[in-house]
């Protein structure tokens, strides 16, 4: 689902994504964040990506402050969020931020089941954000980037 | 004006059954991208097959002014017709008509379509577009439910029941759909759900589109409820007709035979080189089905759900399959709490409809972790086994690489009654991986090395070279035999025209306790 919003002089584009286990992928202005809805009605941004657009920017509707532990992130599977399918390590990042991918396309290879595995992206896109690094162990759901 | 004759007024009561809900519900249901009921069922079956049957049935309702509302047909087409000149029946509702909910006459039809089927044995075909119960008959159209979901059951591994949602399908409506054996979804105009987005907010605050929630590859690729996905009505209707292609009429019945010009001996010498010979490395197991298959051509079923089993239809000499294949190039082809609901439930149709079973085996063991332990993998896993173990279809099973451990066992083994067990020879089968081993068995003697590394590095050789290999399994009998890769099609045929007669049979008993 797709806002537009306008606070003050401000326009905000906020996309809201998935849902999984209580978490919320919300994208603002193009920024993924993610948002925990708690039992008090209110969404509370729990995890910032490394490099927020404008902190500023964040939506009213989020009064509380960030916590301190983000969860583990959890997949999101048709938001552009490419996520590690089983435990393993990652062996190469095969794109950079910028990088346009498509549906189809190897962007990554880790290592599972003593097995090299090709990550491949579900959707056509421009790569937002990498979130692991070569070297990195992931578990289940882990995001590994963010191609939008 | 002069009194109708007797076939004008038969004629009016066609015309009026015909229409349905009216052209202007058509124009509608034309608008958002369906097809009616009658276009449905005319594309769905051979041209000029259906025979409608019920179209006079109206409700019964008197409550809520509905005496004076009543279409004749109530709400749902029913009737038979042939698919490849085979009988098929038939029922599809009609979103034009109360949009297309469940009275008791509604049921009626349905339920009648189904008992004819089951007498003369032959499969269902319901194509759903509904708005659910028809609210105004309250308890009456719960019953309706009910009577479908009985025969259902009844008539489960009896005759094939394919389900396309074409529409909405909500709250009990769904359970239907979920008894039969296949479900197909049409993309963006279909979606099914215990409760809908609205009720979820209210009861948990969940907010989620009807599209995430329970659109068609919300249940393709995450729930695995449906096995289909098409892009609109046409093509989900061709596709349930390329399935029935390759499905007897009924559990007595044998699949349906294709003449095909694919020499049965015909060799592929590319399917040396298709396994890597780092056992690291993935490939896709589809490159060898392909290969193997009459005409190259492998229809996969369930394909965005645990992809990392693959499950589908093929021919040999003509002569349909069913294929069940661990997947390397996705999650090492490892089996997990969805690929064994997967491949058991997938090997359990086949077993119910006489379609013999080829196994491609790749498989380095059960997925480890919380996450699936948690999840229970164990009774999940279970089921694989009891499937494969219950199925007296004939089987085969060619090992191309990996078949360590449990899933050893699993995957159809001589052990579990598989027919012929056929190793590539890059098979390598042992209880696990080399290093593995080799660090449980040799752990004292590699601490005490002069040169541990060196020492763990000669162990593994030493274990590969005894174990990781075909010979210790062909000596022991339990595979039969090690080919040479290009010769795996005429070797599957011979083995399935040996296994042609064969008869095997489980215990008298009303039934198993399939670890559910």
């Amino acid at each position: 689902m797709k806002y537009n919003l306008k606070i003050g002089e401000k326009k905000f584009e906020v996309e809201v994504g998935d849902i999984q286990a209580g978490l919320i992928q919300v994208f603002v202005n193009g920024t993924p964040y993610e948002v925990n809805m708690e039992d008090h009605h209110e969404a509370v941004p729990v995890a910032l990506p490394p490099k927020p657009a404008a902190p500023a920017s964040v939506p009213r509707a989020a009064p509380a402050p960030p916590k301190a532990a983000p969860p583990a992130p959890r997949p999101a599977a048709s938001s552009g969020a490419l996520t590690a399918p089983i435990p393993g390590l990652i062996l190469a990042i095969k794109v950079a931020v910028g990088d346009a991918v498509t549906a189809g396309q190897t962007v990554a290879t880790m290592e599972a089941m003593k097995m090299e595995n090709n990550l491949i992206s579900h959707v056509s896109g421009v790569v937002k954000e990498i979130r692991v690094q070569k070297g990195a162990e992931v578990s289940t759901g882990d995001i590994i980037m963010i191609i939008a | 004006m002069a009194p109708k004759t007797a076939l004008e007024v038969l004629e009016q009561k066609n015309q009026q059954a015909k229409v349905g809900g009216g052209h202007d519900k058509i124009e509608k249901q034309h608008a958002s991208g369906k097809l009616t009921a009658r276009e449905r069922i005319e594309r769905l079956l051979d041209q000029g097959t259906f025979i409608e049957m019920d179209r006079l049935k109206a409700h019964r309702c008197t409550d809520f002014g509905m005496e004076k509302q009543k279409i004749l047909g109530d709400g749902v087409v029913t009737g038979y017709g042939l698919i490849h000149g085979r009988q098929t029946f038939v029922y599809a509702q009609d979103f034009t008509v109360f949009g297309g909910s469940l009275s008791l006459s509604h049921a009626e039809k349905i339920c009648k379509v189904m008992d004819t089927a089951m007498k003369v044995g032959a499969p269902v075909i319901g194509l759903c577009d509904s708005g659910g119960a028809r609210i105004q008959e309250g308890v009456m159209s719960l019953a309706g439910y009910a009577d479908i979901f009985l025969r259902n059951v009844m008539a489960s591994g009896v005759i094939p029941q394919i389900t396309a949602i074409m529409g909405p399908s909500a709250g009990g409506a769904v359970y239907s759909p979920a008894l039969t054996d296949w479900i197909f979804m049409v993309e963006q105009t279909s979606y099914m759900f215990i409760t809908g987005p609205d009720v979820i907010k209210a009861v948990t605050r969940e907010v989620v589109t009807k599209e995430a929630l329970g659109g068609a590859m919300a249940h393709n690729a995450t729930s695995g409820v449906a096995h289909f996905a098409a892009p609109d009505d046409q093509t989900c209707l061709e596709r349930i007709r390329e399935l029935m292609s390759f499905l007897p009429l009924n559990n007595m019945d044998d699949p349906p035979r294709q003449a095909t010009d694919d020499d049965p001996q015909r060799r592929d010498e590319a399917l040396r080189d298709v396994v890597p010979l780092d056992p690291n490395k993935p490939y896709d197991i589809r490159d060898i089905i392909h290969s193997n298959v009459d005409n190259n051509y492998f229809f996969e079923v369930h394909a965005h759900y645990a992809q990392n089993i693959v499950v589908g239809f093929a021919r040999l000499e003509g002569l349909p399959v069913g294929i069940i294949a661990n997947q390397p190039a996705v999650m090492a082809g490892c089996l997990d709490i969805a690929a064994s609901i997967k491949g058991a439930r997938f090997v359990r149709f086949c077993d119910a409809f006489n379609i013999p079973l080829i196994i491609y085996e790749d498989v380095p063991g059960f997925l480890p972790g919380t996450h699936q332990e948690h999840g229970g993998i164990i009774k999940h896993g279970a089921k694989l086994i009891y499937a494969f173990c219950e199925a007296t279809v004939p089987r085969i099973t060619i090992i191309t690489r990996k078949a360590y451990g449990g899933a050893y066992c699993v995957m159809s083994s001589r052990h579990i009654r598989g027919d012929m067990v056929i190793g590539y020879p890059t098979a390598e089968i042992a209880v696990m991986g080399a290093d593995g081993a080799v660090n449980i068995i040799s752990r004292n003697e590699i601490q005490k090395a002069a040169d541990p590394d060196q020492e763990r590095k000669r162990l593994v050789a030493e274990y590969r070279e005894k174990f990781a290999n075909p010979y210790k399994a062909a000596e022991l009998g339990y595979i039969d035999d090690v080919i040479d890769p290009a010769d795996t099609r005429s070797r599957i045929i011979q083995a399935l025209r040996m296994l042609k007669t064969k008869r095997d049979i489980n215990p008298a008993k009303k039934h198993g306790n399939i670890p559910l």
